[in-house]
């Protein structure tokens, strides 16, 4: 058997990777591997927000426990763990974090009750479907590290914060500053 | 009634007759039904698995957000192995298979006692009937599942089935419960909807259709826990 090999004088360029859209990055993380086998169902598990927070391009995610009754505003808890999917390829995990050991930020929060959300189901999967558009438009530009367009980020913060709970904002900026520093740029 | 958790260190052998393949599939009940109007077949055990539905937090521990907890007891009950809420509850806790804190220090109950979709599969086996996670599943997969006579927790968003956008997950699954029968157009086969306990509510058998359960469930993941084993 041959086993010679033949060494390359060139290498072709490779090709640039592909990031992972908001859309694609929310319907990986509904079967995602880690949420499975490591946070309870029960969870409250975040919005994903983009963030270069540990050096590669990512999406952050926190969980909290939670208590929901029907009819009944839904409370929640301090955020117990976090972590960072590649935004890259099948989202691996580049950091899984208990809060108690690794905690994402320096500030602490307690337990808060939800306010009531307005409006109806409908009304919120809409909302989410409108921030997740706008994200899918945006995100590439935050990971390429350019400025934006101003009105654009401006609508994007607006449904944001459409959808986050007013209580549980701090987390989130707390999660990625680097994403909202740019957001709010 | 299971009281001594420390029989569990070694998983309970499966009773004979629990059967272990899907050759039982014309074992699995059906019936006709009116439902809104309409006849269906209705094709799983709904009556039967509902006597082993309840209301959440029937247990000592003070832990209330105990769905998946819940829904593996109705599971097991539903194959003839007898535990309360409290027993699986002193199994998780034991064995560190739910989310645990101290009532008595100030922890919310309501958020204590959840579990992965793995651990539920855990519980499952460890308690006498082994059972597997699955994930990105159909209705047609789900339905298959129960008209094949298989146990199946099914891990929905609980603001879709509640329709009550405050208990709604951001798109994910938030809530575990027991899919307990599928309903079909007798003429064309087309699922109609499921059937469900849900601790959550205490409600048992109750109907949802497949419009609601595509999102609640398939559009959240198609997450459930399903068992090897089938009804006798």
């Amino acid at each position: 058997m041959n086993t010679s090999t033949t060494v390359p004088t060139e290498a072709a360029t490779p090709p640039a990777k592909k990031i992972l859209s908001y859309s694609d990055i929310r319907n990986v993380q509904r079967t995602h591997p880690l949420q499975k086998s490591l946070v309870p169902v029960e969870h409250a598990v975040s919005l994903p927000i983009p963030t270069k927070r540990a050096g590669h391009l990512a999406y952050a995610f926190f969980a909290a426990p939670a208590a929901r009754q029907p009819g009944k505003p839904m409370r929640q808890g301090a955020p117990d763990r976090w972590w960072l999917l590649d935004a890259h390829g099948s989202a691996s995990v580049i950091i899984y974090a208990l809060c108690a050991v690794q905690p994402f930020a320096t500030e602490t929060w307690g337990a808060v009750t939800l306010p009531p959300v307005a409006g109806s189901l409908a009304d919120l999967k809409a909302a989410l479907a409108n921030l997740e558009s706008q994200m899918n438009a945006l995100t590439p530009v935050f990971f390429a590290g350019d400025a934006g367009d101003a009105s654009a980020k401006q609508e994007l913060s607006a449904a944001l914060m459409a959808v986050l709970s007013e209580p549980l904002q701090p987390q989130y900026r707390a999660l990625a500053p680097d994403f909202f520093a740019w957001l709010e740029s | 009634m299971l009281t001594d958790f420390n029989s569990f260190d070694v998983a309970p052998e499966i009773p004979e007759e629990v059967p272990t393949g899907d050759e039982l599939v014309n074992e699995v009940p059906q019936s006709t039904e009116v439902i809104d109007g309409q006849e269906v077949v209705v094709i799983g055990d709904v009556d039967g698995t509902a006597d082993f539905s309840h209301l959440q937090g029937d247990n000592p521990f003070g832990y209330q957000g105990t769905c998946g907890l819940c829904s593996c007891e109705n599971i097991l009950d539903s194959f003839g192995i007898q535990v309360s809420e409290a027993d699986v509850v002193g199994f998780a806790i034991e064995n560190d298979l739910c989310f645990e804190g101290d009532v008595l220090n100030g922890d919310d109950p309501g958020m204590l006692g959840g579990t992965t979709e793995e651990g539920q599969a855990q519980i499952l086996t460890d308690l006498g009937v082994p059972a597997h996670a699955e994930t990105g599943g159909t209705l047609e997969d789900l339905a298959a599942n129960i008209e094949n006579g298989h146990g199946v927790i099914a891990e929905v968003d609980a603001g879709t089935i509640w329709n009550d956008p405050n208990s709604s997950g951001n798109g994910q699954a938030n809530h575990a419960i027991v899919v307990s029968g599928v309903a079909r157009d007798p003429s064309t086969g087309e699922i109609e909807g499921f059937f469900v306990n849900d601790s959550g509510t205490g409600e048992a058998g109750k109907f949802y259709d497949a419009a609601t359960f595509e999102q609640a469930w398939t559009e959240t993941g198609g997450n459930s826990v399903v068992t090897d084993v089938v009804h006798a």
